[in-house]
């Protein structure tokens, strides 16, 4: 069983949402800045797929906690198993799903069947769950014994119920599809009672150890014995049998650790037919334990499909751009947007995976410009007025660049998936400059230094003569061992045809030699930045805090400049026009 | 040890797909339930389809017994239609009611034909069900026999049960002669023991079997010498004494006698007539004669109601002679009648004027209850005389409008489809009729009214301990049955 296609309607967040997932596809990744909806998307399966009798819904799970309009989620299933498609499960109740998400009443010749599940709610807040048709008036209701059938589960913070032996736990669950009968589970519960830990029946012990190397395998803990025990932690007579590592419950092992084993427990008790939703994917584990993780769930046939939300770059990192969905929420619309197009993407995710997590990117020039801009960020934050959102707050990311015809580039892929892109370019080299209209075109900012300048001569070309003493200074200061950075550098300015001074930090004395200010520009300008002395984070960020600081720069053509950076950072952008947003690809294609 | 009806169901399950040919009381709804406990024991999970609700619960009865609980399913093939054509409307190119409308039976059934051509319906059977059984088969028309071939499509271990010897043509569809059946299904050959007959005449059962190689067309069956023990014939002319005494004389108390007489309902019901009220007359399902009166009703003012009533009586009631033109007449001028004096008939008098008195159909459903105790009357018309009551005072309960009446009637017949006729000891009824029906005795009432294979068949097999047949003469040329419709009507 796969989801084919999610619908959402004044859940929470959502005012509407309508998305069709590429069809083959087993693993989905949703990323967006932190409002964007994500979490609210895999609430809204889970619940539309839960096999609870009733769900608890408040007034402020409706949109703008309005419950006049009611909250509706549809989640279309394809490839439903026997059980599911016989004509006493959801066998009559059959739609037909194109590629695009486009849906049929009947199941026709050229699309797939589905069946799509309703979950509605209305000001009385008694959920039902029924099974969808377009076009019908009347649904039937879905039983949760049926839903049950689905095996979707969501790995969070409430893991810890799996990792105990109840009825609707994995483990109780895998105990019943192993032995058959609910009966091995009741024993073992009494006698857990009678006796603790040592009168466990040996089906429940061999069980444990199974569970103990499937939770080894995908990377939860490296366990000494794993063993049910009795968790006193709680009074009611069912699920007081837990997981036990030698004396020490599985519950007071890390998050991490018990959300890893919940994912395996899901596997052992469905195996290749589980549904798994995975908010923050990444919590509680270290990296390496992260990228183990992602490895297991993106295994084919681990689980029928996974959903998980992520906001770590390392994640990316081992991610395929395919794998992504870019989840964006505009004004109660929420947009899902696959990323497996263009192909260069992948490279920008390894490269710069933090981009992706963001709303807002700045794409710089190269290392210099990348950390004069968190420069900039710093203090344009700091100097904020109350009430105003920070460049976080905003989902606004700087990006490393690759020179002028790379980032441009990198630009303009970017706005092709849908961020908001903002281009910090030097204005020296032509091929760069001849991309600018392209990137402008595509909706991006472009703040370009004047007149043919790099950033380096665009600050030079303002600076008077003790500006440039100050900035020779800066460079030299900020390098990471000024002694020797004051020799090479000085000797560097000789070499570009300085004259030879008593006092050569002094460009003043520059002067007196004979050289103009032009041509004192120009050397220094030229130098720093072939020689790349402001190209590191802190050195980038100490030019920033020079620019931002400097009296010759307060006005002209540099200020000019930040002023437009500034605004492309800060102030809003005309909301993109909303679609449904769609896979153009034939059906069963797979995405691999 | 091994029981020899597993075996049976079990080698039967092994032919899948194929046809059994039953005989009447060898065990058809046994065989069928012990092959579906085979199949479900082996995982299987089945489709069992018959004609009739009656036979739904039959079978759904004795595969309880049988200790199967799940993995089957048992419908009519009318409702499975149904189920297939109201889910995949495009599929079946028709939109059906919510409620289905049963004489629309046949469009459901090509509508379910045409959805389970679809692949995505094969696959929705194909994950429902591994096996099909459908029972009953020589009831099945040419659209029914569409429909179950499509669904082997999906379902190729299918298995056919039914007697050819009883395909007594009743619907507007011709049916599928058996050897068209056998061609997809071939013929499985099981032993044929006349269970029905063990304890009570077993020279009967094993005859019955015998009669299914000579009853054939153009065969002289001579009734006057070579029968079994308990069957017998009697010479009868038109008057109709010779049925009179051999009904009166047929059947210790407590055993159950079926009359078989007429064609049509309305010669069923004179004859019944002509029994006195020893007899009552058994009503189609459709209940076309209750219909008509309460057709009748639903239109009368509420002035006619009294005359209606007497109309009524005289339609279900022997012994109905005083209620003649000038009584009749007074209760079509909204008068009282009881002053006339009618000898054995005052109580029903009494009943026609509390509903002159008060002309509502709550009085009315009241009278009808006190009319039968009328000395001078019989009631040959139970059934419709209770069901009409029934949908009388269903409408009442409803609130009293005349319009509701034929809904209620409709329901009520609703529930014999469900649950089954109610038996009753002595009925008069026709061969479409009491198809499956078991009787102690059986009379035929008119032995050249039964004259082709199957309904002589069928009047024959009704019995466990004896057959009396009236006629004219005791030799009988076996005529061909119909399995189509008439293109003439014929007398």
């Amino acid at each position: 069983m796969r989801i084919r296609r999610i619908d959402i309607e004044n859940f929470r967040g959502v005012q509407k949402l309508s998305w069709a997932a590429t069809p083959g596809r087993t693993f989905f990744t949703l990323i967006g800045p932190g409002d964007a909806t994500k979490s609210t998307v895999l609430t809204a399966v889970e619940r539309c797929l839960s096999d609870r009798w009733n769900i608890a819904f408040h007034d402020t799970d409706f949109y703008g906690g309005d419950v006049e309009k009611p909250i509706v989620i549809r989640v279309a299933l394809g490839e439903l198993s026997d059980d599911l498609m016989a004509l006493d499960a959801l066998g009559a109740y059959l739609c037909g799903i194109y590629p695009n998400g486009d849906l049929t009443h009947d199941p026709q010749e050229d699309n797939d069947p589905c069946v799509v599940i309703e979950l509605r709610v209305g000001s009385d807040l008694e959920p039902e769950w029924l099974a969808h048709r377009p076009g019908d008036e009347e649904s039937v209701p879905v039983k949760a014994s049926l839903r049950a059938k689905f095996g979707t589960y969501r790995i969070d913070e409430r893991v810890d119920a799996h990792l105990r032996w109840s009825r609707m736990s994995a483990l109780g669950k895998l105990t019943q599809v192993r032995h058959g009968t609910k009966q091995t589970l009741t024993e073992a519960n009494r006698a857990a009672r009678k006796a603790v830990a040592e009168k466990v029946s040996p089906e429940l012990a061999k069980l444990a150890s199974e569970v103990q190397v499937q939770m080894e395998k995908i990377g939860s803990a490296d366990f000494i014995e794993l063993k049910p025990g009795l968790d006193l932690s709680l009074t009611n007579a069912q699920g007081n049998l837990a997981l036990f590592d030698g004396p020490v419950p599985l519950m007071n092992f890390g998050l991490g650790t018990r959300r890893l084993a919940g994912a395996a427990a899901q596997r052992l008790a469905n195996p290749g037919t589980a549904l798994l939703l995975v908010d923050e994917v990444e919590y509680g584990l270290e990296p390496h334990r992260l990228v183990h993780l992602l490895w297991e769930l993106r295994k084919e046939g681990a689980y029928a499909q996974v959903f998980v939300t992520t906001h770590s770059p390392t994640a990316l990192q081992h991610l395929d751009a395919a794998d992504l969905v870019m989840v964006r929420s505009a004004g109660g619309v929420t947009t899902m947007r696959p990323l497996d197009d263009p192909a260069n993407l992948q490279s920008l995710l390894r490269g710069s995976p933090e981009a992706f997590l963001s709303r807002r990117i700045i794409v710089t020039e190269g290392k210099t410009e990348y950390g004069l801009v968190l420069g900039f960020l710093e203090r344009w934050n700091d100097a904020l007025p109350e009430g105003t959102a920070p460049s976080s707050a905003l989902g606004v990311v700087a990006v490393e660049g690759n020179g002028g015809t790379r980032s441009a580039t990198m630009a303009s892929t970017l706005l092709e998936v849908g961020y908001e892109v903002t281009l910090l370019l030097d204005s020296d080299d032509p091929q760069a400059n001849e991309k600018v209209p392209g990137v402008q075109a595509e909706g991006g900012v472009v703040v370009q230094w004047t007149d043919g300048n790099n950033t380096e001569s665009a600050v030079c070309a303002e600076l008077d003569v003790d500006g440039l003493t100050d900035f020779l200074s800066l460079a030299i200061d900020s390098a990471d061992d000024p002694e020797a950075a004051e020799k090479s550098y000085l000797d560097q300015l000789v070499c570009a045809g300085a004259p030879k001074t008593p006092e050569p930090r002094e460009v003043s004395s520059w002067l007196s030699a004979d050289l103009d200010l032009e041509a004192a520009r120009n050397i220094i300008a030229t130098r720093a930045h072939e020689k790349s002395w402001f190209k590191m984070v802190a050195k980038g960020k100490a030019l920033a805090k020079f620019i931002l600081t400097s009296d010759h720069l307060a006005a002209g053509a540099v200020a000019g400049k930040l002023d437009e950076l500034r605004a492309a950072i800060y102030e809003p952008r005309p909301v993109a026009e909303v679609a449904m947003v769609v896979p153009e690809v034939a059906a069963g294609a797979d995405g691999d | 040890m091994t029981d020899p009806l597993r075996e049976t169901a079990r080698g039967f399950a092994a032919a899948l797909p194929a046809s059994v040919e039953m005989p009447a009381g060898a065990g058809k709804t046994h065989l069928l339930s012990a092959t579906v406990r085979e199949l479900t024991e082996d995982g299987g999970r089945v489709l069992v389809l018959t004609h009739t609700n009656a036979g739904v619960h039959a079978i759904q009865k004795r595969l309880a017994d049988f200790g199967v609980a799940t993995r089957y399913r048992v419908s009519t093939i009318t409702s499975f239609a149904f189920t297939l054509a109201r889910a995949y409307p495009d599929l079946a190119e028709v939109r059906v009611p919510a409620i289905p409308n049963w004489s629309d039976s046949t469009i459901y059934i090509e509508a379910a034909s045409r959805g389970s051509g679809s692949r995505h319906i094969r696959e929705v059977l194909r994950s429902s069900f591994s096996h099909m059984l459908v029972d009953e088969y020589q009831d099945c028309s040419r659209s029914h026999h569409r429909l179950v071939t499509t669904l082997t499509d999906a379902i190729p271990t299918t298995g056919i049960l039914g007697d050819p010897m009883q395909a007594i043509f009743g619907f507007a569809d011709p049916l599928i002669p058996w050897a068209e059946v056998q061609e997809p299904f071939p013929d499985h050959d099981v032993p044929r023991l006349p269970w029905r007959w063990v304890g009570h005449n077993e020279a009967l059962g094993a005859w019955l079997i015998d009669c299914r190689e000579f009853l054939v067309p153009g065969f002289e069956l001579d009734l006057s010498h070579g029968l079994p023990n308990g069957v017998s014939f009697r010479l009868s002319a038109a008057d109709g004494q010779a049925l009179r005494a051999a009904c009166r004389t047929t059947g210790a108390a407590g055993d159950s006698v079926l009359v078989i007489s007429g064609i049509r309902q309305e010669q069923t019901r004179a004859t019944a007539a002509k029994l006195g009220g020893m007899y009552s007359t058994m009503e189609e399902i459709g209940g076309s004669f209750m219909q008509g009166h309460l057709a009748k009703l639903a239109e009368c003012a509420p002035g006619d109601y009294a005359d209606w009533l007497a109309g009524f009586i005289k339609a279900s009631f022997c012994g109905h002679a005083g209620l003649d033109g000038p009584v009749r007449s007074k209760l079509s001028k909204g008068r009282t009648v009881s002053h006339y004096n009618r000898e054995g008939l005052d109580e029903a008098m009494e009943a026609l004027d509390r509903v002159v008195a008060d002309p509502t159909l709550a009085t009315l459903a009241a009278a009808m209850s006190t009319v039968g105790q009328a000395p001078a009357l019989s009631l040959h018309s139970h059934e419709a005389w209770s069901e009409v009551q029934t949908a009388i005072r269903g409408a009442v309960a409803g609130g009293g409008q005349s319009e509701l009446l034929l809904g209620e009637l409709a329901k009520a017949r609703d529930r014999i489809r469900h649950a089954g006729r109610s038996r009753r000891r002595r009925v008069v009824s026709r061969t479409l009729l009491v198809k499956g029906l078991e009787y102690d005795h059986v009379v035929i009432a008119n032995a050249s009214e039964v004259a082709d294979a199957c309904n002589l068949y069928v009047a024959l097999s009704r019995a466990r301990k004896t057959v009396t047949i009236l006629g004219a003469s005791p030799k009988l040329i076996v005529a061909e049955t119909r399995i189509e419709p008439k293109l003439k009507k014929s007398k």
